[in-house]
């Protein structure tokens, strides 16, 4: 920690952690539904054990239900198949995908900063907004992981200067050093709003 | 920040998927590849009758309980447990300790976390720039670290939130008289959006 290179590898490993998900919802849910499923299929065993009636299922009949399971009706069996497959599929999918978080790292030296991408786009649309005339009710910035966009819609009649809200937006973007960078493209609305 | 293990959360939900979509296509095949209805219609019933016979071979004496039943009973009740303890693992990692300084002849100072997340929460409740914060202190490699999760007033820039909360937080560390890392979550939230723009410049 007194070395520079060790914060600097803590802070790296903040911000990584922190513009991820870590996958914990996902994770809770399946283990809480093979928990519950576990449960059932003890209390049918314990059941089974002490003679008593089952609740939906004897393990004897669970076994057979499963032997006999080719002659099931082919149409329920690829739709839930079908189902049960996609689900897979989704969860691998979750399992190996980046899991990026709508959110930026600020370069800092001295602590580890993350900035979530609405108050980028926020500020991006107070600046945009100075820049073309507008209000800033009239300005739309959507920040995605590498490009910003913004959208202005004039008051009708008033020209807005493009290349103003362009450099205006640039100049903000560069001050922010975000990792990664992110580069802003400027939507002027052909159609003015009375008012705006 | 918190120590939940992310490799783990993430080989789980794999060998979960593997394991769903491999019974997912086994569905499917079963009804639509011939080959495979012949192979399990052969093979299924053996393997059931094996499982009875050795349910019944394993009889505990004087009982109709099988060693096998108690056996399965128990791997189902420590497979719950850990998923259980694998549940309850996520999102720890909460420390009450900010600074432990050595030892001397004369004692040892120590400074709780709540020194630095109360002082550092009233400092930033007067920032005009900031709507709310919130401050917790984690335990990252041994290291204990401040999350500083503050929401900001529309339309503020993000290096004005950075110079305001590393301002505040480097009066922090010349009081304390030690270095403290931190963690700054710049978040926008609901309210931020209804509030109004920010006068500053």
């Amino acid at each position: 920690m007194t070395t520079t290179t060790g914060t600097e590898r803590l802070y790296s490993r903040l911000t990584r952690r922190e513009t991820h998900s870590p996958r914990a919802a996902v994770a809770m849910t399946v283990a809480a539904i093979i928990i519950v499923a576990l449960a059932y299929l003890g209390t049918e065993l314990v059941l089974h054990l002490l003679g008593q009636p089952a609740l939906l299922l004897e393990p004897s009949a669970m076994a057979s239900t499963l032997v006999d399971a080719p002659s099931f009706v082919p149409a329920v069996m690829i739709g839930g198949g079908s189902i049960v497959g996609i689900i897979g599929i989704v969860l691998i999918i979750i399992s190996v995908s980046p899991g990026q978080r709508s959110r930026h790292v600020v370069n800092s030296s001295n602590s580890a900063v993350v900035v979530d991408n609405a108050v980028i786009a926020s500020a991006l649309a107070r600046h945009a907004s100075y820049a073309a005339g507008v209000s800033p009710d009239n300005t739309v910035v959507s920040v995605g992981h590498r490009t910003a966009l913004v959208e202005v819609t004039p008051a009708s009649g008033i020209a807005v200067d493009v290349a103003a809200v362009q450099t205006a937006v640039t100049t903000q973007l560069d001050s922010y050093s975000l990792k990664p960078r992110v580069t802003a493209k400027v939507k002027i609305s052909p159609s003015g709003k009375v008012g705006a | 920040m918190n120590s939940t293990n992310r490799p783990l959360n993430r080989l789980f939900i794999a060998v979960v998927g593997i394991i769903v979509l491999t019974v997912g296509l086994t569905a499917i095949a079963l009804v639509t590849l011939e080959p495979v209805a012949t192979l399990w219609s052969d093979a299924a019933p053996g393997v059931v009758d094996a499982v009875n016979a050795s349910v019944i071979d394993t009889r505990i004496p004087n009982t109709v309980v099988s060693w096998v039943a108690v056996a399965t009973l128990a791997g189902l009740l420590l497979l719950l447990v850990l998923l259980a303890v694998f549940i309850f693992r996520q999102g720890r990692g909460h420390t009450s300790r900010l600074i432990t300084a050595p030892a001397t002849g004369h004692g040892q100072v120590r400074i709780d976390s709540a020194v630095a997340e109360q002082s550092l929460s009233d400092v930033l409740s007067r920032k005009a720039e900031l709507m709310s914060s919130h401050v917790t202190t984690y335990t990252v490699r041994g290291t204990s670290v401040l999350k500083i999760s503050v929401t900001c007033r529309r339309g503020v820039a993000p290096p004005e939130v950075v110079g305001v909360v590393e301002e505040s937080l480097s009066a922090l560390e010349d009081l304390l008289g030690s270095p403290v890392p931190a963690l700054l979550e710049i978040n926008s939230g609901f309210r931020s959006r209804l509030s109004s723009a920010t006068r500053l410049a």
